[in-house]
Formats: structure tokens, C-alpha cells, sequence
């Protein structure tokens, strides 16, 4: 076994863990904001402290080995988490803390560490060169949804409803919070599963179920890749 | 001090013709609003909105093919006449803001929105 660690920290003026935070626990932009590199996200299982997601990943440069991939990510606390995942068969385990040393600046401290076996002992020099670049050019993707998220929370926005009315509302009062599960609104793509199960239960006695019956229906997921940034249209003659 | 400040101004000055006519798309944050003025270059007359999507706060485009709004960040579109959702049904709409051309310059209304 080999083990292979990478670290990366950040400081980042005008943010807050509240919208650093949002930004790991938002799957829905994945497939849009990092189009590039995620096919498809769908949330399996998420609450205030979980989500499972399955991923269609695709990495930079071998942008042809599409593959699917599980992810689990485990909240510690409000600032904290960690990631389980796998590439290529390599067991990935990221943790995240953010710290905010000042208001409105943070310090995200990233780790990513790769368990090699086997033959994907081989793999440990791609992955020198390529995960520093995959980290940036993710950080560098999300850096705008960060910071517009922080701005717009200061200014009281409202999820599903955006800005309060009246100017007068516009601030954020007490320390910025935003909840770990991101609500969707039914029908999100996101939320189709590959599999629909359910467990029912038939008649009970002294409070023990007597037969539970377990029920699954394969359904297709519909996409959640939307068409990439808008070009606005030129003029005949441009 | 409290309740000394001035009362936010009633339009603002965001570009000129030649400039929109340039960039095709104008982003001004109006700190005195706390919001996001957003020009989009629209014959005949330019499209004005508060730049901030109501879903998430995402940054809003206007695609000129679909005449739809449309969020950068998830991709959900809005109606670019009414400013309604059209992904999903939802309370939040996308805010307009009246505006006017006045000796070349763009000016638009804070209490414009419908």
C-alpha cells in the first residue's frame, strides 16, 4: 500500500464558512459549474450531517475515461467535513476545515489522501501532477459561487425568494448560517434515484413487525447537465 | 450615527451607450441598493434586472436565443418579461428595474420593481 497526501490552503477575503460550507454541500451545481469534470450528480441519501451521492466523473486531460464514482461526505461540525470516494478504483479520502480568522475572511485547509495497492501503485506519479492541477481548477471554478454567496447572505437574501423588498432589510442580522442538507424543490433531477425502493410492514404484534416487504423499481435518471455559459449573440457583420 | 444616513438615491447612472454597446452585458453593484443592476443589450431597448437569482443568489444571463434568463450556477431559467421561474415553481422572481437613456448614459430606477 501506498499512501499519497496532498494539502492545499487558501485565504479568502469577503467569505464566511456559511458560504464555503454551501458550496461543498450544493450538489445541484455540480454538473453545471464543473461541467468539464462532472457528467452527472445524483444525491442517493442526504441529511443535516450525510450525503451519498453517485458521480460521473471526468478527469482533466483523460477526459475520455468517463466513470462513475461514490461519494459520502460526513459533517463534523459547522466547519469541518470529510469525503469518501473512490477514482479509478483508488480509495480518496478528503477532509475540509474551514477556519475564519477575521470576519469576512476564511482559511480553507483541503487534504487529500490516496490509497495506492496493487497495481495502481503506478498511478502515483499522474496523480503528483494532476491532482494540484484538478484542486485549482475546481477552487478556481467555485471561487465566484463563494464569494457572491457570502455578499448575497449579507444582504439578507433569502433562499427561494432572493433580496428583501425594502433596502432597509438588506443586511444579514447575527452570524451567517445556511443548513447543511440544501433544500431542492421537488422534481430536482438531482433527487432521481437509479433504484426507488421502499420497505413496508404488514400488521404488528406487541409492537414487533410481523413481515416487512421490500420493494424496488430500476428507473432512468434523467440528466442533470445543462447547456454551459451563455454567449451573448453578435451582430451580422461581427 | 443612526438614522443619519441618507436615504438611497432614486436612480443611478450605470453606463453609456458605447459601453454597452461594447460589452453587450453591464454588471453594477449599486452598494446604496444592496443589489446587483445587470444591462443586458436588448433591441429595442436595454433589459435591466437585478442581477441576483432568487433560487440561490447565482448570476443570471439573458440568452438572446430563448429570450430566457438563465443561472450560471444551476442552470434553472426565468422569463425574461415577467421574471417567473420556468424550471420550477417558486415564491422568488427575478426583479426588473425601469431605466431610461439621458444625454448617452443609462439611468435606472430603484422602485421600479413589479
Amino acid at each position: 500500500m501506498r499512501i499519497l497526501d496532498f494539502e492545499f490552503r487558501r485565504e479568502l477575503a469577503n467569505c464566511s464558512i456559511a458560504a464555503g460550507m454551501w458550496n461543498y454541500w450544493d450538489a445541484e451545481h455540480v454538473g453545471v459549474v464543473h461541467g468539464a469534470g462532472y457528467d452527472d450528480d445524483k444525491i442517493l441519501f442526504d441529511d443535516e450531517r450525510m450525503r451519498v451521492d453517485l458521480l460521473v466523473v471526468r478527469p482533466p486531460v483523460f477526459r475520455f475515461l468517463k466513470t462513475f464514482s461514490w461519494a459520502i461526505h460526513q459533517k463534523h461540525a459547522e466547519n469541518t467535513f470529510s469525503n469518501y470516494t473512490t477514482m479509478f478504483g483508488v480509495p480518496v479520502l478528503t477532509t475540509l476545515a474551514i477556519t475564519e480568522p477575521a470576519p469576512d475572511m476564511i482559511v480553507s485547509r483541503s487534504r487529500y489522501v490516496f490509497f495506492l495497492s496493487s497495481w495502481r501503485v503506478m498511478l502515483a506519479p499522474v496523480l503528483r501532477w494532476l491532482v494540484p492541477i484538478w484542486a485549482n481548477k475546481i477552487w478556481s471554478e467555485d471561487l465566484p459561487l463563494k464569494l457572491r454567496r457570502h455578499r448575497a447572505l449579507k444582504s439578507g437574501f433569502k433562499d427561494f425568494n432572493g433580496l428583501p423588498e425594502s433596502i432597509a432589510e438588506r443586511h444579514a442580522s447575527g452570524p451567517l448560517k445556511v443548513p447543511t442538507r440544501v433544500p431542492r424543490l421537488p422534481g430536482c433531477p438531482i433527487d432521481d434515484k437509479p433504484v426507488e425502493y421502499g420497505f413496508k410492514t404488514s400488521g404488528e404484534m406487541n409492537g414487533t413487525p410481523l413481515e416487512t416487504v421490500y420493494s424496488e423499481r430500476v428507473i432512468k435518471p434523467r440528466s442533470n447537465r445543462r447547456p454551459g455559459p451563455v454567449r451573448l449573440q453578435a451582430e451580422p457583420g461581427e | 450615527m443612526l438614522g443619519h444616513n441618507p436615504p438611497p438615491p432614486d436612480e443611478v447612472s450605470v453606463c453609456s451607450r458605447e459601453e454597452l454597446a461594447k460589452e453587450r452585458r453591464i454588471n453594477h453593484w449599486v452598494e446604496a441598493w444592496r443589489d446587483e443592476v445587470v444591462v443586458f443589450d436588448r433591441a429595442p431597448h436595454p433589459l435591466v434586472i437585478s442581477g441576483v437569482c432568487p433560487h440561490f443568489g447565482g448570476e443570471l444571463d439573458f440568452v438572446p436565443q430563448s429570450q430566457k434568463l438563465r443561472c450560471r450556477w444551476h442552470a434553472w431559467e426565468f422569463d425574461a418579461e415577467d421574471g417567473r421561474c420556468l424550471t420550477y415553481p417558486m415564491k422568488g422572481c427575478v426583479k426588473f428595474f425601469k431605466s431610461e437613456w439621458r444625454d448617452g448614459k443609462l439611468v435606472v430606477f430603484r422602485n421600479a420593481n413589479p
